[in-house]
């Protein structure tokens, strides 16, 4: 009975072993794949342009626009969701579907004094989203970079 | 006494491991499908339940749907199978100690099970997962390590070895 018992928990063991084993190769493999150590940080953590492109680069995390939807339409952060002020709280329910609360998040806005970013960054943090940094820069001077941007509504 | 006996033969009974077995198969397999290739929202879904801390959460939303799909088709194929059984009563005991959690702590979020996140979880979630505990600890107790169909499948090959081996003096 006990030899029993050992032999399957030697199986179960196995079983795991194999198991996490091939879910680490799929997370690897997979283009849906996440970072194991999920990130955090405090809401309006800024981050400067380069570490900003850097991020966009890697593709992990989402570009969210805190400018009115007229500014977004005419330009805006390639990837970029437009989440206007006035109008978040109606889409609260359509983000939770869109962005998962685990992913890490970058806010911006128009930079220099905007701070649209900042107050959307902390709302964002109270509704459960764990990583939500502000792009300082703005969009200006991501522009003016050359980095990727696109307008038009998203697809 | 003679009842009581008559269902300690019944729980020991190896068609009703069979059917055990090839249910919570069938549940593990599915309840993997939804999470394997996109284990963000999973790791949210693990995440509102505030158990683990957050440097667990991605991890575990990554390699636990792997451990249920092989559990899953452990259990349906007969390999490791009581092994399989252990493992699923695991899993059955992990899950309903998280949910009772939750539900104790007053916690309004989505069950995070079979990839929903629609419905507010509640106590009636409890079932299956109470049920899949059952389940994992009598195919624990009473399956072979090598069962149904593998085990009849590697017979027959075997068997069929045999028949066509030539013998020494033809």
């Amino acid at each position: 009975m006990r030899q029993r018992f050992v032999r399957s928990l030697a199986g179960a063991v196995a079983i795991v072993l194999v198991g996490g084993a091939l879910g680490l190769l799929a997370n690897a493999v997979s283009s849906a794949g996440i970072p194991l150590l999920a990130s955090e940080a405090a809401p309006g953590t800024a981050i400067g342009l380069a570490a900003g492109r850097q991020v966009h680069r890697a593709g992990g995390a989402a570009f969210v626009d805190a400018r009115p939807r007229d500014d977004y339409l005419a330009g805006h952060i390639e990837g970029a969701l437009s989440v206007p002020l006035g109008e978040r709280a109606r889409e609260l329910g359509e983000l939770r579907r869109e962005l998962p609360r685990t992913r890490p998040l970058v806010a911006y806005c128009e930079g220099g004094a905007c701070t649209s970013a900042f107050e959307l960054s902390a709302w964002l943090a109270a509704n459960g989203w764990r990583d939500v940094s502000v792009l300082a820069d703005g969009y200006p001077a991501w522009e003016a970079a050359g980095f990727p941007v696109t307008q038009g509504a998203a697809p | 006494m003679s009842a009581a006996r008559s269902f300690g033969r019944l729980l020991g009974d190896r068609r009703l491991t069979l059917v055990l077995r090839l249910a919570a198969g069938a549940v593990l397999v599915y309840a993997s499908l939804d999470t394997l290739l996109d284990p963000q929202p999973f790791a949210d879904a693990i995440d509102d339940y505030r158990i683990l801390p957050l440097g667990l959460v991605n991890a575990t939303a990554v390699v636990l749907p792997w451990v249920e799909l092989v559990t899953g088709v452990c259990l349906i194929a007969g390999l490791w199978t009581p092994g399989a059984g252990l493992a699923t009563a695991a899993l059955a005991a992990v899950y309903t100690g998280a949910l009772t959690s939750a539900l104790l702590r007053g916690l309004e979020i989505g069950c995070g099970c079979f990839g929903d996140g629609g419905e507010t979880l509640s106590w009636t979630d409890l079932w299956l997962r109470l049920a899949l505990l059952a389940a994992g600890v009598q195919i624990l107790a009473t399956a072979r390590f090598f069962d149904w169909p593998l085990a009849a499948v590697s017979s027959r090959a075997s068997r069929g070895r045999r028949a066509t081996r030539p013998t020494p003096d033809a």
